[in-house]
């Protein structure tokens, strides 16, 4: 009898302890963002070799969670496409080419991120912030000369420090940031650089 | 906030995704297609050769006859004409001396052969008409009404160079190009437009060789 009391003690303290913290555990959940975003982008190295134009194409999709008040930990997902058309010459090995080319590069970062938000004023209506991200592009490479087509897809290691700001207003934020992504060489396909300009918004989800 | 902010985001999401979509294609009109590669054998030395031999026809290969039952065509004679002296014009360009010329082409020694071949391919495409309207919608699958409504065909003609030493190989059995050419869309059913094309591309064809080939 004594053993079985002894036993059943811990039961009931561990239910308090449950329903004490929960609450304020819950409380302290830090809220989290989604945002949206236009982008286009500018191509750099041998991203602007194979296709040079500014790529007006641009999706981008953001999730964070505050882990401090200043910090925040997130993902962020996009699709971006350059494309060219031009008529030039490319050299394969021992072949030389000559035609109307289609390029283009179907771009989709996958991302996870930080961001540090110092504080520059009391209210925050205007917050900038600093980030870095780290992750994987996937690159579609397609080139067609005059009836033929070769396409390439490939997962590229990739890493992306970028600088923004958010403008609050009562019902949400409008955010402005620009990323420098890097993607490393991947099955071939050399080392990719573009600079990204987002223009988006947020709200607390 | 939240409320705003869902339904802001559907539209943005959307407009981005339509954006991103859009692919382009450059292709306007036929001679967009037109191609012109050339490939050279690494090993060779191309400083060695400085006369050749042009052919005097050219065969026209098509998917149409089997030439193992009969030869092929030859290409008309103006467009054969045309296309061995734009050959002429350029390798001259490019340094070399045509030996045929020097004395009727039977007994001189050339250190080059040229040999030329078109290639023609008729694409055909067909159209139907599908039963796909407000009854379609009722009796599904909707079938396409038959025979066809519309045939479309094209052709897309090639023109095919190479240049091969003399003599071919001690065996004399094989000939081993150095330098090969193929110049795709010389063909499109419009004669002034279609020899313009012809010159163009063997024109390309050797501008883009000159590196190697140019004296």
């Amino acid at each position: 009898m004594i053993a079985m009391r002894t036993h059943r003690t811990p039961i009931p303290f561990f239910a308090l302890a449950v329903l004490l913290v929960a609450p304020a555990a819950r409380a302290d959940i830090p809220p989290t963002l989604v945002g949206v975003s236009y982008q286009f982008s500018i191509p750099i190295g041998n991203t602007a070799t194979f296709t040079p134009p500014v790529s007006w194409r641009g999706v981008g999709l953001d999730v964070a969670t505050f882990i401090r008040k200043d910090l925040a930990v997130g993902l962020a997902f996009g699709w971006n496409v350059f494309f060219d058309n031009t008529t030039s010459t490319i050299n394969v090995k021992n072949t030389t080419i000559t035609g109307n080319q289609d390029r283009a590069l179907n771009v989709w970062p996958t991302l996870v991120n930080a961001r540090w938000f110092p504080k520059i004023s009391s209210n925050r209506d205007i917050q900038p912030y600093i980030g870095a991200n780290i992750g994987g592009y996937i690159i579609e490479q397609y080139l067609a000369i005059g009836l033929t087509a070769v396409q390439e897809t490939h997962y590229h290691f990739g890493l992306a420090p970028e600088i923004g700001v958010f403008f609050q207003n009562p019902v949400g934020a409008v955010f402005l940031n620009a990323r420098y992504n890097m993607a490393f060489a991947s099955g071939g396909v050399p080392f990719q650089q573009f600079l990204s300009i987002s223009l988006g918004y947020a709200w607390e989800r | 906030m939240p409320r705003f902010g869902k339904d802001l985001a559907p539209p943005i999401v959307a407009l981005g995704l339509l954006l991103a979509a859009c692919h382009p294609t450059g292709v306007e009109t036929i001679q967009d297609l037109d191609t012109v590669a050339t490939t050279r054998d690494p090993n060779f030395n191309f400083a060695a050769p400085t006369t050749y031999k042009l052919p005097v026809t050219i065969p026209l290969i098509t998917t149409d006859d089997d030439p193992t039952i009969r030869p092929p065509d030859l290409l008309p004679a103006d467009l054969t004409q045309l296309i061995l002296s734009t050959i002429d014009t350029e390798m001259t360009a490019q340094g070399y001396v045509n030996v045929s010329l020097a004395d009727g082409g039977s007994s001189a020694a050339s250190d080059l052969v040229v040999t030329a071949s078109a290639l023609k391919v008729t694409n055909i495409s067909y159209y139907y008409q599908y039963w796909c309207g407000y009854w379609g919608y009722y009796y599904q699958p909707c079938y396409p009404y038959y025979p066809p409504v519309a045939v479309s065909s094209y052709v897309v003609g090639s023109l095919i160079i190479d240049l091969t030493p003399f003599p071919p190989d001690t065996s004399g059995t094989r000939e081993l190009g150095v330098w090969t050419a193929l110049i795709r869309g010389i063909q499109s059913g419009v004669p002034s437009t279609d020899r313009a094309r012809i010159v163009n591309g063997i024109s390309q064809a050797f501008s883009q060789s000159s590196s190697y080939l140019g004296k």
